[in-house]
C-alpha cells in the first residue's frame, strides 16, 4: 500500500473563507509511520478527514495504491473506508448508546468480511489486547476518557487497515496508558507493515517516531530524523 | 444488512419512550381497527347461526318485518303482537307447507323468555339432511301443558335441572315479585347446545302460555278493575307471536309469501331479506368507524413520523460516526427506516393482541346480554391488509427521517461542536 498526495488544498466554504491545505506533494509507502506535528488549527483534522474519503478536497487527489480515493463513488469510498483505513478521532467518536464491543463491531459488520461470529470473536481480542476485559459490555459513558479512547483505537485497528490515522491518541491520557496506546499502534503497524500517521503535540512522542512532519501554514515540512 | 437490524434494534431500545408512545399509537389504530371488523364480522356470522335453523318464512304480525325477525330469530325486543292460532292450523295444513312451528312468546322466568310451541319446534332443521337443530340433550320433549324443556344456557342460568319445578312470571324480561304467578312449570328436559339466542330461552306448550294469561284475566275480572276489556283481548292472549314456516319448495314459498302480502293482519318475511337490511345498517356503522380508523392510523403515522424524525435529529453524530466508520448513506438509510418499521410492526402486532382481545371481551359480554352468539374469528381476508397499512404507513413515516440521515454532513457532525 502507498498513499500519496498530489497538489492538495481544501478550504472550507464560509465567509472568511481561508485556505486551510495547500500541499503539493507527500508519498508515503508500506510501513511508515509518521509522527504530524502542528499548531492547533493548522489542519491536521482536516488533511485526516481528507485522507480518510470523508472530506472532497477542494483541489488535487489523494491516491491509494495509484488509485484516486475520490475517484470512486462514494458508496465505494466508504467501503473502502471500512476495509482499509482506519481513524482515531480526536474526540473519540463512539456511539453512546453502543458497548464497547458494539463500537468496535461496527467496521467490521460494514466491512463485511468475517462472518458475525468471527466479528465479535475479533472485536473481543482486539479489547482485551488494551486491557478492557473487564469494559467490553460497558456504555462509553461509564468509561474514563482513557478507556473510550483504547474502544477507538480498537475500532480503528478491527480490520487490520492498511493506513492508520490517530488524531492526538494520546491528549486524554496519562503518561502510562498513553505509552501502551502508542506502543499497540506502533507495533501492530509494524506487524502488518500498515502507514501509521499520529497527530499530536504531545513532546513525549517525538522521540518515538523516525519520521516527523510540521503542518504549518497549511503546507507539510518534512523533517527526517538523522 | 443483519447489522443495520441490529442496531436499529439497539436505537430502539435506547430511547424506550420515544420507541414506545408511536408503538402504542400504531397499535391502537391496528387495534380498533380489528376491534370493529372483528365483532361486525361475528355479528354476521352469528346471526346467520342464529337464523340458519329457523326455515325460509316467519309469517307474524303486520308491522315491521326487521323487527319481527329480530323478535323471533334473535329473541330482541318487543313481539309486534300476536295472530290468531287459525293462522297457524290452515299453513299446519297447506299442502305447500312441509313444517310449520307456532311460537306464543311472552311469560319469562328469571330473564329467559317462556315460548309456547309444539313438538314441530324439534323437528326444525338447519337443511333438509340436517339433524334436528334443537335436540334434547337430557330428559324429553314436553308431553302436556306446564312441562318445560329448558335451553342450555337457560339451564344454567336459572340453575335447574330435569326435575326441577318453578313459577312463571307475568311480562317480557325479568319480572317484580309481585308479577309471579301461580302457575307451576315442571322441567321435563334440557337441550344440547345450539349456539343460538334459543339456547337462553324455555320451551312449552303454546296452551300453558296461554293459560297463564287467562288465569291472570280472570283474576283481574273477579276484581272488577279493568272494565276496559274488549272482546277481542282474550282473542289476542290466546294468539300466536309467530309461526315458522318451512315451504315444499321455492315456488311455494314465493306463493305464501304473496297469499300475505295481501292479508290484512299478518305478514310473511323472509328472515335472509330483513337480515340482510340488518347487515346493510351494520356495515354502515362499520364504514363510519373505518374512516375513524384510517384517522387515527394517519395520526399514527404522524406520531411514528415526529418521533423517528426527532430521534434522527438528535442522532445526526452517532450517524456521521457510523458513515465515519465505513456504513454507507444506503447504511444509516436503512437503520432509520429499519426503526421505524419496527415501530409500526410491532406497534401492529400489538394492536391484533389489543384487537382480537377487544373483540373477544365485548363480544362475549354481547353474547351474555343478549343471547345472540358473537364468534370472534381471525380475519383471514383482511389480514394482509392490516399488515399493509401499517407498514405502508410506516415506510412513509420513515422516508425524511431516513433521507435526513442519509444526507448527514458527516465531518461537519463530527466536528466537536
Ligand atoms: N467544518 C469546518 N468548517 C469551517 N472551518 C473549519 C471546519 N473544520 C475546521 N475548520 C477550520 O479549519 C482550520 C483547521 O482546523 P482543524 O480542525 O483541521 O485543525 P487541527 O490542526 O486539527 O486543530 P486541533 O489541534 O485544535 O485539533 C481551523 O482554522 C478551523 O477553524
Ligand atoms: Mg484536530
Amino acid at each position: 500500500m502507498n498513499l500519496r498526495i498530489e497538489d492538495l488544498s481544501h478550504t472550507y466554504p464560509g465567509a472568511e473563507a481561508r485556505q486551510v491545505l495547500c500541499i503539493d506533494a507527500w508519498a508515503l509507502k508500506d510501513g511508515d509511520q509518521i509522527l504530524l506535528r502542528g499548531v492547533s488549527g493548522s489542519g491536521k483534522t482536516t488533511l485526516f478527514n481528507i485522507v480518510s474519503g470523508l472530506l472532497h478536497p477542494t483541489t488535487g487527489a489523494v491516491y491509494y495504491d495509484d488509485r484516486p480515493l475520490y475517484g470512486l463513488a462514494e458508496a465505494a469510498r466508504d467501503r473502502y473506508r471500512a476495509q482499509h483505513i482506519g481513524y482515531i478521532f480526536q474526540n473519540h467518536n463512539l456511539i453512546g448508546a453502543l458497548t464497547a464491543l458494539e463500537n468496535v463491531m461496527m467496521p467490521l459488520a460494514f466491512a463485511r468480511t468475517l462472518t458475525p461470529a468471527a466479528q465479535r470473536k475479533r472485536a473481543i481480542e482486539l479489547l482485551e489486547a488494551l486491557e478492557l476485559s473487564d469494559y467490553i459490555h460497558t456504555l462509553p459513558k461509564r468509561m474514563s476518557a482513557g478507556q473510550r479512547l483504547r474502544v477507538a483505537v480498537a475500532r480503528a485497528l478491527a480490520n487490520n487497515p492498511r493506513v492508520l490515522l490517530a488524531d492526538e491518541p494520546t491528549a486524554a491520557l496519562d503518561e502510562h496508558s498513553g505509552e501502551v496506546v502508542i506502543d499497540l499502534l506502533q507495533s501492530t503497524c509494524a506487524d502488518s507493515r500498515a502507514i501509521l500517521i499520529v497527530a499530536s503535540h504531545d513532546p513525549a512522542l517525538i522521540s518515538r517516531f523516525h519520521q516527523r512532519v510540521d503542518l504549518h501554514a497549511g503546507q507539510l515540512h518534512e523533517a527526517q530524523w538523522a | 444488512m443483519t447489522y443495520d437490524l441490529a442496531l436499529a434494534w439497539r436505537n430502539l431500545r435506547a430511547h424506550p419512550v420515544q420507541s414506545l408512545i408511536p408503538m402504542i399509537v400504531m397499535a391502537l389504530a391496528i387495534g380498533l381497527s380489528i376491534t370493529v371488523l372483528a365483532l361486525s364480522d361475528g355479528a354476521k356470522r352469528g346471526i346467520v347461526q342464529a337464523s340458519d335453523p329457523f326455515g325460509v318464512l316467519v309469517v307474524g304480525p303486520k308491522g315491521d318485518g326487521q323487527q319481527l325477525v329480530l323478535n323471533t330469530i334473535l329473541l330482541q325486543g318487543a313481539p309486534l303482537g300476536t295472530i290468531p292460532p287459525e293462522i297457524y292450523d290452515n299453513l299446519a295444513a297447506d299442502p305447500r307447507v312441509s313444517l310449520a312451528v307456532p311460537l306464543a312468546k311472552g311469560d319469562n322466568i328469571g330473564g329467559a323468555p317462556i315460548i309456547g310451541t309444539n313438538a314441530n319446534f324439534f323437528e326444525l332443521r338447519t337443511s333438509v339432511n340436517a339433524p334436528p337443530a334443537f335436540q334434547i340433550g337430557d330428559g324429553a320433549v314436553f308431553t302436556d301443558d306446564f312441562q318445560v324443556v329448558l335451553g342450555s344456557r337457560a339451564a344454567q342460568d336459572l340453575g335447574l335441572h330435569t326435575g326441577d319445578s318453578f313459577r312463571a312470571a307475568h311480562g317480557v324480561g325479568a319480572g317484580l315479585e309481585e308479577d309471579v304467578h301461580e302457575q307451576i312449570f315442571t322441567v321435563v328436559g334440557i337441550l344440547k347446545p345450539g349456539g343460538t339466542a334459543y339456547d337462553g330461552a324455555a320451551y312449552t306448550t303454546a296452551e300453558s302460555v296461554w293459560h297463564v294469561h287467562e288465569h291472570e284475566e280472570g283474576e283481574e275480572h273477579a276484581e272488577g278493575e279493568e272494565g276496559e276489556h274488549e272482546e277481542g283481548e282474550e282473542h289476542e292472549e290466546t294468539g300466536l307471536t309467530a309461526i315458522l314456516v318451512q315451504p315444499v319448495g321455492f315456488a311455494e314459498a314465493n306463493q305464501i309469501w304473496q297469499d300475505f302480502y295481501t292479508d290484512t293482519t299478518a305478514q310473511a318475511v323472509f328472515p335472509g331479506q330483513e337480515l340482510g337490511g340488518l347487515f346493510d345498517l351494520l356495515n354502515q356503522g362499520v364504514q363510519i368507524l373505518t374512516v375513524v380508523g384510517y384517522l387515527v392510523l394517519g395520526i399514527a403515522a404522524l406520531t411514528v413520523f415526529l418521533s423517528m424524525y426527532n430521534s434522527t435529529i438528535s442522532r445526526e453524530r452517532d450517524i456521521a460516526i457510523m458513515r465515519s466508520v465505513g456504513g454507507s448513506r444506503v447504511n444509516v438509510f436503512r437503520v432509520v427506516l429499519f426503526e421505524t418499521l419496527a415501530l409500526t410492526i410491532f406497534g401492529a402486532l400489538l394492536g391484533r393482541l389489543l384487537g382480537y382481545g377487544m373483540a373477544a371481551i365485548i363480544g362475549t359480554v354481547i353474547t351474555q346480554r343478549s343471547a345472540i352468539p358473537l364468534p370472534i374469528a381471525y380475519l383471514v381476508n383482511l389480514e394482509p391488509l392490516l399488515w399493509l397499512l401499517p407498514i405502508g404507513v410506516g415506510v412513509l413515516a420513515g422516508l425524511i427521517p431516513a433521507g435526513l440521515a442519509y444526507r448527514v454532513d458527516v465531518v461537519e457532525k463530527l466536528s466537536p461542536t
